[in-house]
Formats: structure tokens, sequence, C-alpha cells
């Protein structure tokens, strides 16, 4: 950030709590992966029936999204570019990344057994899922340091599950609306979907440093 | 060459090294974290079809497999594509009773085919009834008619449906599993459940009234009740504003009333499996009495 002073341009630097905070903020609200790239739709849409599992996934999530965030980053700085094998990014990302989810699958079944059961192959699907690939991807491609690896994923996450959060609560209160059969499951989901986008619009207007 | 070779050697060692790790990892955290599970849900898994259709009410064939086993409340005769075989099996690893089986299989209520339905528009959106229903109830001018773009072909996952070249669902029933999948796909909800035994086909699920129905297929029911009135089981009847056909009065009549229900329908929508409809039937009933009564007189 730069300041007119007397002498000349005064250069502040930001700190690192405003740096993990606009992170976080931008990437939750201001460029929600749903809502504005329409990135994980499949999950989304699949376990956004009830609060619970929206909640639980969101969870979930945000746990598999932060570590394969950090960890990608760490092995990009310390092996990927180094070494000049940035061309095996995705490769080694989605390797971490199952890893995680494999790792996650096994601990949720010991600890929570009933929500692992209502996950069921969604919690496999976030192996694949690209909202969780793109955030190692876009740190990689963009140069991010690590505070800004860890706030994008962590506000990537945290948007993610707003967004299953938001789209649960509607969805519980369409089931049990006179909505057209037609128009019934995914159909109105969409369209629930397409409103949310377009409120999550009114967040563009936020300017974050 | 030598950057080459370097990018190769160490690419095999980080990938391994990443490999190593996370394997270990993995390992370590299947035995800490490992959750003793039932050999009787496996061994009910394993007798199960693995068409993970949905039809017994769960997400699956193991979800199916683990409620049947810990559940005593559910039935060893949910899974329809296993059959009568696979309840068999499972009752006898659950220590259930097996009961009576539901054998149905799905029919189409319509004979409104290309050539005897009225087209009311030409419908060139996206190639799915349910798209189709939404532009005005679809191209056909009967709305309780087959619509015949294949929804429920979709949705088949035993290859027992396929579009005629009449240009609708035609089932084969000896493929047909009764998972009941089309039932739910079918907007129109034109496809119904019968049991597997079954002595004659309704084809038609039109509330209209006669005009109404001539004006827009030459095959449907004017709701005539020639057949409630002939049908000496009393198996025939309203229900929801179209005439139905209750099968199993029907069956458990036996064959004495020698289908007098086709015999009497004038648009044959009463018929008998893999029979074809005749909508001019009165007609050609009519000039054959006369031909007879002329060569006679």
């Amino acid at each position: 950030m730069s300041i007119a002073g007397i002498e000349g341009l005064w250069s502040i630097e930001p700190s690192v709590v405003a740096l993990l905070v606009s992170g976080v903020i931008g990437a939750a609200l201001i460029s929600n992966f749903v809502f504005t790239k329409y990135l994980g739709l499949c999950v989304f849409f699949g376990v956004s029936r009830k609060r619970e599992t929206a909640i639980g996934m969101g969870v979930t999530f945000g746990v598999v999204g932060v570590l394969s965030g950090t960890l990608s980053w760490l092995l990009h700085h310390s092996a990927l570019e180094p070494l000049k094998l940035d061309f095996l990014q995705i490769i080694a990302f989605i390797g971490i990344v199952a890893c995680l989810v494999q790792g996650t699958d096994l601990v949720l079944k010991k600890i929570a057994p009933a929500l692992h059961k209502k996950f069921g192959i969604y919690l496999m699907l976030i192996t694949t899922n690209c909202v969780i690939l793109a955030i190692p991807l876009l740190n990689a491609t963009a140069g991010a340091s690590f505070v800004e690896a860890v706030s994008l994923s962590l506000g990537a996450c945290l948007g993610f599950a707003l967004a299953l959060f938001l789209m649960s609560c509607a969805r519980e209160k369409v089931d049990m609306a006179p909505v057209p059969r037609l128009f019934r499951g995914l159909p109105i989901a969409f369209i629930i979907a397409g409103l949310f986008a377009l409120s999550f619009l009114g967040f563009s207007g936020l300017k974050v440093m | 060459m030598e950057n080459l070779l370097s990018i190769a050697l160490w690419g095999v060692l980080v990938f391994t090294t990443m490999g190593l790790f996370f394997g270990i990892a993995l390992a370590a955290a299947a035995r800490r974290f490992h959750v003793p599970s039932n050999p009787v849900v496996e061994e009910v898994n394993e007798n199960l079809p693995a068409a993970n259709c949905g039809a017994c009410g769960f997400a699956g064939c193991h979800a199916y497999a683990e409620e049947v086993v810990e559940n005593p409340d559910v039935s060893p005769i949910l899974c329809a594509p296993g059959g009568a075989d696979v309840a068999v099996e499972i009752g006898q690893l659950t220590g259930k009773a097996v009961g009576e089986m539901r054998d149905e299989v799905a029919r189409l209520r319509c004979y409104g085919s290309n050539n005897w339905a009225k087209q009311q528009a030409e419908y060139d959106g996206i190639n799915t009834c349910v798209a189709a229903m939404l532009s005005f109830g679809g191209p056909k001018s009967c709305k309780f008619g087959c619509l015949g773009l294949g929804d429920c072909v979709r949705v088949c996952q035993f290859d027992a449906m396929h579009i005629s070249d009449l240009g609708i669902v035609e089932i084969n029933v000896k493929k047909c599993t009764g998972c009941t999948l089309c039932i739910a796909a079918c907007p129109k909800d034109v496809l119904t459940m019968y049991p597997r035994e079954h002595r004659v086909i309704l084809s038609c699920l039109t509330q209209e009234r006669g005009k109404a129905v001539k004006d827009s297929c030459m095959v449907g029911c004017i709701q005539c009740q020639l057949c409630i009135k002939a049908c000496p089981a009393k198996a025939i009847d309203y229900r929801d504003g179209a005439i139905d056909v209750n099968h199993f009065t029907c069956r458990h009549y036996g064959p004495e009333c020698k289908e007098i229900c086709v015999e009497v329908c004038p648009t044959d929508i009463i018929h008998l499996p893999g029979m074809l409809p005749d909508p001019d039937k009165k007609a050609k009933a009519k000039a054959a009495s006369e031909a007879k009564e002329a060569a006679s007189g």
C-alpha cells in the first residue's frame, strides 16, 4: 500500500493478519467459488438437501481444503518449482488431495459413523472436486506467498461451507413449498442457486485493501 | 539431455518419496482407526446384484445390506432386480422370514403412437420428456399420453425399454426387474406397475371424456363403460378419473370370463398382451355383419 507523504511516497507493507483477513473475505464472499466461479457443483447440489449433512460436509471440506492447499504450496515451493517439475503439479496435487480424503474417510468412519454414512459417495467425490483442486492450482499459478495460500484455502472452504449452508436452509424450506412437479428437486435447486449467485454479486462492490 | 535426465530422476525421486510418505501415513491411520465390520453384511452384499439402482429405497446395494442385517424392520424382499433367489438367500443369512414376493413389471398405459395420436405442435427443443412437457404439455394433443422422448429408457439399467418405431415406449417384460426407476422418471405418470402374471392390459390413462378423447387420439378410452358393465369379476372401475383394472381380482376370477372386456372395448384400449390396436374395430365389425347378412339373405 502506498501513501503520499511530505518527502515522497511512503510504502506500508500489510500485516500478516490483514493479508489473511483480506484473502479470506475475498475468496469467501467477493469471488465465492460456487456462486461466481461455478466450481464444485456436484457436491454442492448433492449434499445440500439437509442442513445437518451440509454443515458436516462444510467442516470436512474445510479440513481437507486447508490441509491440501497448505501441503500443496509446501510441495510446490520446496520440490516442484526448484526441480523444474511444475508440469507435474496437477498429478502431485491430486495425489495429495486423494490421500487426505482417504485419511478423512478413515477418521470419519471411526469417530462419526452416522455422518460418514450420510455423506455416502460424496465424501469420495471431494477427491475430484474442482474447488479443492482449484485452490493449489490458483496458488501455484499466481505465485502466492504462504500466508496468501493459506488465506485463499481458508476463504475458499469457508465460502463453500457458507454456500452449502445457505442452500440447505433454502432447500429445506422449498421441500415443503407447493413447487410445480416438473421443477421439484434439482431444477428448483438450480434456480435457487442462480438467485444466490445474483445476491452474491452485491459483494463485488466490497473492496478489500 | 542432462537437463532432461535430471528432471526425470528428480521426478521419480519426488513422487516415490511422496508415495512412500502418504502410503505409510495412510497405513498407520487405517490401523489406528480400524472399524471392525459385520461379516454377514459383506456376505449379503456379495449376494446382491450390485445394480445400485435404489429400488430397495436405500442408497445402493451396500447400504441395503447394512440395513437388512442390522435393522430388524427392514424386509429381505426389497431387492427387485435380485428377485426371489436373492430374497431367499438374504432371508437365510439374516434369519428373517421371506414371505410373499412382489413380482411386478412396468407397463405402458398408452397406445398413442405417432400415427394414432394427433400432434398439437412440432417440438424442437431439448430431447427429454420433462423439457417437452414444460412446453405446453408436449407436442401431442393428449395430455395423458406417452411423449416418446425416452426419459424412462435413459434411467432403465436393465435394457428393458426402448422407443419403438411407433414413437412410444416398448417394454421388454422379460428383462424388466420391477425396480420402478422408470415410474419415477416419467413426467406423465403413464407407466404403471403390473403383476408379472396379468391377463389383460389397459392402455389408456385419459381422464377426458368422449369427444375430447376422439379429438386428440384415435385409440383413446372414450369412457363408454362397456367393460365395467361386462366384467363378471367386477375388476374394472374408475380410479382418479380414469378407468382402471384390478389385476389381482381379474387373475383370481380365472379364464371363465373369456376376456369379455377385450371383446366389448370399441377401441381396443383393453387388450391382450402383444396385441396392436384397431381403432376401426367397430366399423369393421358392422361391415362384416352386414356382409354376412347380405350373403345369407
